[in-house]
C-alpha cells in the first residue's frame, strides 16, 4: 500500500514560504504529476515526501503511516533527480546494485544479481551492464538512473524532471516508456515537471502548483477543459489559452459580453448565473488556440483580424492575430496558408469558451454547450 | 545585411570531422535555422561563421568576400548566446548602449536608439533598472537588444531560449520572428529543438554527424524529407517507420509490409532506390486514421498500448506485430488499452526510404 497523504504541509526557508498549507491525497498505484513554473515549490514538495526537508507544519503519510519524523532511508521511497547522479567509476551493473548493497536490509549477492538483471531487462539496458557511464548516451544514462530507482522495489517512486536533460526526440520516447513501466510495476509514482506536455501525456492526475499553493488537482481532461483559474488555463496547453478582456452587461432577459469590436450575448439561464453577479465588471474570455477559427473555417465571423505572423509546425500551424491591439493565437491545419498583414475573419467556438473573473477565478465554462451567440 | 556562402567547408579536430564538406548559401535578409542533435556540427558551423574557429578546408564568404581569416570583431556580426552575456553592474540602458558608446556615438543619438530597440523588445520601462533586478526572461531581451543595436549585418543566435520557461519561449519565438522581419537582417539560429526551427525560420539546414542532411523551407523538410534522418528528427510526434518490400511491376508502386494482417498498399511510383535491396515505409501520425479492424481500407492492424491526451489532440500508441506505431486522433477519440484497431494509411502521404543510404524515393 503506497497511498501518499500530504496534510496541511507548510515549509519555510527563512522568510520564503515554499509550501503553504498543501493538501494532497495520492492514491495507491497512481501516476501523479506535479506541474508548475520554476519556483512553484515542486522540488520542495518532492524533497518533503522523500524526507530531505522537514515541514514546519503538517504531516506526510505514506501507506497510512506518519513518516514526517522519519529519515529518508526509513521511508521506503526511491528518487531520481534532475541531474543524474551516477557513479562514473562504477559499471552500469554496480551502479544498479549499489542501492541494494547499501540498503538497511542485507540482500544476498545472488538476490542482488537477480534484481539487477530483472531491472536491466525491464529498461532494455542488459547489453550495457559492463559499461561505465562515460561510454553511454544521454538516454542510456537516464535509463540507468531510473533503473537505480526501480531496483529496490520501494513503495513510492519520486522523479524530479528526469527527462529535462535529454534531447527532444529521446524525451518523446522516454515519456511512453515511463508510462508503460509504471503501469507494469503498479506502484505509486510522483513526477515533478515544468513541461505541461509531459504532465498531460503521462499523468493519471495532475497537481498544478504556483508559489507554494495548489491551484488545481485533476485528470488531464479536468485541468485542460475545466481550469479553475487563469493560471491553470495558461499553464496547461501550448500555446497557452488566449485571454481577452470583456465587459459584462446584464439586462432583463440577456447577458452581454462586450469587447472592443465585438460582443456576445446569451439568454439568462441557470448556467450563466455566476456571471450575472459580475454586471459592470471586466472579465476575461478564455479561448484555446484550437477553438479560434479563421478564414474559411469562420463562416459566422463577427471579428476581422490582421495576421501578424504564422508559425508552421508541420502537423499544424499557429497564426498570431491582432485583435484590438492584442495578440491572440489560432491553431489551424497546415494546408491552408495565411500571409502576414492579410486580414482574415475570426470566430471563437462559443461552445468551448471560459470566463474568468476577479483574481482570475473561473466563473463560467461553456463545456461543449452553446450558450452565447455573436451579438449584432 | 549580408549574403553568406559556405563552400565545401570542413572543420577537423584531430582525426574527427566535426563538419564535413558543408555547402550552404544564405540569401541576404533570411532567417535560417541550423538544426540537429548534439554533436551534429551546428555549433562548430556557427563558430566558423563568427570567426571563433577557422575552417580546415573550404571558404566562407560574406557578400562575396572570403572571411576565413577575419577576426570576430571585423565581421560585422551580432551574437546572442544561451547564457546571456551582460554586465551585471550596469543598468539595462547601459548594457544596451554599450556597443554604441564603444563606437563613440553622440549621447542623444544613443539615447534615441536605445529607446527604439527597447520599445521593439517591450522593455522600455525597465531601462533604468539594474540587471540584478530583472527576471531571466527580461535579461535575455536585454542581451538581444545589446546585440541588435549595433545593426550587425549578420545576427547569430545560439539556443538563446533554452533557459527560458515554456510559456515565455513560445512568446519570444513570435517576438523574434517579428523583430527579424522588421530589421530584415540575416539571422542564423542554432537549435536542437525542431519546434523552434519550424516555427521561426524561413529555411532550415538540418545537420547530422557533421554533414548537411537537407536545406529547405519548414514545409519541405516536414512534408518532403530528403532522408530517414530528417523524417525522424522533424515533427513533434516521431514519424512511424515499418519495413516494406516494393513492387513496381504494375506501373504504380505497391508496398507490402511483412507484418501479420498487413494488406498491400498502392502509392504513386517513385524513382530511386536501385542501390538498396531493403526499404522502410514512413508515415506521420496525423496521416493515419483509425478504422474498424475488419475494414477493407486498413493496411495495418494493431492493438492499443497507450493513450496520451495532449489537449487539442490525443496520441494513440499501438503495437502491430511487435512494431510500435503512433496515431494522432481528435480529443474525443479515446480507444481503450488492449482494443484492436485498423490503420488506414493516407497513400499520398506515405514516404519510402532506401535502407542502404536512408535516402527518400522521390
Amino acid at each position: 500500500m503506497s497511498r501518499i497523504q500530504i496534510n496541511s504541509v507548510t515549509k519555510r526557508f527563512g522568510e520564503v514560504t515554499a509550501l503553504d498549507g498543501i493538501e494532497l491525497d495520492i492514491a495507491n498505484g497512481e501516476f501523479f504529476c506535479v506541474l508548475g513554473p520554476p519556483g512553484a515549490g515542486k522540488t520542495t514538495l518532492l524533497r518533503t515526501i522523500v524526507g530531505l526537508e522537514r515541514p514546519e507544519e503538517g504531516a506526510v503519510l505514506i501507506g497510512g503511516v506518519d513518516v514526517t519524523d522519519l529519515v529518508p532511508s526509513e521511508r521506503n521511497v526511491s528518487i531520481v533527480f534532475q541531474n543524474l547522479a551516477l557513479y562514473p567509476d562504477k559499471t552500469v551493473y554496480d551502479n544498479l546494485a549499489f542501492p541494494l548493497r547499501q540498503g538497511r536490509e542485507k540482500v544476498s549477492s545472488s538476490e542482488i544479481d537477480r534484481r539487477v538483471r530483472e531491472t536491466a531487462a525491464l529498461l532494455q539496458i542488459e547489453p550495457l551492464l559492463k559499461r561505465r557511464p562515460a561510454n553511454l548516451s544521454g538516454g542510456e544514462r537516464q535509463r540507468v538512473a531510473i533503473g537505480r530507482c526501480l531496483v529496490r522495489a520501494p513503495l513510492v517512486y519520486l522523479l524530479d524532471e528526469p527527462l529535462s536533460a535529454l534531447d527532444a526526440l529521446l524525451r518523446l520516447q522516454m515519456r511512453a516508456e515511463l508510462k508503460y513501466l509504471q503501469r507494469d510495476l503498479g506502484r505509486t509514482l510522483v513526477y515533478v515537471t515544468h513541461d505541461q506536455v509531459e504532465a498531460m501525456s503521462m499523468a493519471d492526475r495532475i497537481c498544478v502548483l504556483d508559489r507554494g499553493h495548489v491551484q488545481q488537482v485533476g485528470t488531464p481532461d479536468d485541468v485542460y477543459n475545466r481550469p479553475v483559474n487563469t493560471f491553470v488555463a495558461t499553464t496547461v496547453g501550448m500555446p497557452p489559452m488566449n485571454l481577452v478582456p470583456v465587459r459584462v452587461e446584464t439586462g432583463n432577459a440577456e447577458v452581454q459580453l462586450r469587447a472592443g469590436t465585438f460582443s456576445f450575448s446569451s439568454p439568462l439561464d441557470s448556467r450563466i448565473e455566476a456571471i450575472t453577479s459580475c454586471n459592470g465588471q471586466e472579465l476575461q474570455i478564455g479561448v484555446r488556440p484550437e477553438d479560434v477559427h479563421i478564414g474559411a473555417d469562420a463562416p459566422q465571423a463577427i471579428m476581422r483580424c490582421r495576421v501578424i505572423a504564422v508559425e508552421p509546425l508541420g502537423g499544424e500551424a499557429i497564426v498570431d492575430l491582432d485583435l484590438d491591439g492584442r495578440i491572440i493565437k489560432a491553431m489551424t491545419l497546415p494546408d491552408v496558408r495565411f500571409e502576414p498583414d492579410e486580414v482574415v475573419p475570426v470566430q471563437f467556438d462559443l461552445s468551448r469558451i471560459h470566463l474568468f473573473g476577479t483574481e482570475g477565478r473561473s466563473v463560467y465554462a461553456a463545456g461543449g454547450a452553446n450558450t452565447f451567440v455573436p451579438a449584432a | 545585411m549580408a549574403e553568406i556562402q559556405i563552400k565545401q567547408v570542413t572543420k577537423t579536430f584531430g582525426r574527427f570531422d566535426a563538419v564535413l564538406d558543408l555547402d550552404l548559401e544564405l540569401e541576404d535578409g533570411t532567417f535560417v535555422a541550423l538544426l540537429g542533435p548534439s554533436g551534429c556540427g551546428k555549433s562548430t558551423t556557427m563558430n566558423m561563421l563568427s570567426g571563433l574557429l577557422e575552417p580546415t578546408r573550404g571558404e566562407i564568404l560574406f557578400d562575396g568576400a572570403v572571411v576565413n581569416k577575419l577576426k570576430p570583431g571585423d565581421r560585422n556580426i551580432g551574437f546572442v548566446f544561451q547564457n546571456y552575456a551582460i554586465f551585471t553592474h550596469m543598468s539595462a540602458f547601459d548594457n544596451i548602449a554599450f556597443g554604441l558608446r564603444v563606437r563613440k556615438q553622440p549621447a542623444d543619438e544613443i539615447r534615441e536608439e536605445v529607446h527604439q530597440v527597447a520599445r521593439l523588445l517591450g522593455i522600455e520601462n525597465m531601462l533604468d533598472r539594474r540587471t540584478t533586478d530583472l527576471s531571466v526572461n527580461d535579461l535575455q531581451k536585454v542581451a538581444i537588444g545589446r546585440s541588435m543595436i549595433t545593426k550587425p549585418g549578420i545576427f547569430l543566435l545560439d539556443e538563446p531560449f533554452s533557459n527560458l520557461d515554456a510559456r515565455f519561449r513560445s512568446y519570444m519565438r513570435a517576438e523574434l520572428k517579428k523583430l527579424q522581419r522588421e530589421l530584415s537582417q540575416t539571422m542564423i539560429y542554432v537549435t536542437h529543438d525542431q519546434v523552434e526551427a519550424m516555427s521561426m525560420a524561413e529555411k532550415i539546414a538540418i545537420m547530422d554527424r557533421g554533414q548537411l542532411q537537407q536545406y529547405g523551407t519548414p514545409d519541405e523538410v516536414y512534408n518532403q524529407p530528403a532522408n530517414r534522418f530528417v523524417a525522424g528528427f522533424v515533427g513533434s510526434t516521431m514519424m512511424n517507420f515499418v519495413p516494406t518490400t516494393l513492387d513496381r511491376s504494375g506501373g504504380d508502386l505497391v508496398l507490402t509490409m511483412p507484418l501479420a494482417d498487413a494488406r498491400p498498399l498502392t502509392v504513386h511510383n517513385r524513382d530511386g532506390g536501385d542501390d538498396s535491396d531493403s526499404f522502410t515505409m514512413g508515415i506521420r501520425s496525423e496521416h493515419i486514421e483509425l478504422v474498424d479492424p475488419g475494414s477493407e481500407t486498413a493496411s495495418l492492424r494493431g492493438t492499443v498500448t497507450l493513450l496520451e491526451s495532449l489537449g487539442p489532440r490525443n496520441i494513440v500508441h499501438l503495437s502491430s506485430d511487435g512494431y510500435l506505431l503512433r496515431v494522432t486522433v481528435p480529443p474525443t477519440v479515446r480507444p481503450r488499452v488492449g482494443e484492436a484497431v485498423g490503420l488506414e494509411l493516407d497513400a499520398r502521404r506515405v514516404h519510402v526510404f532506401a535502407d542502404a543510404s536512408g535516402t527518400a524515393l522521390a
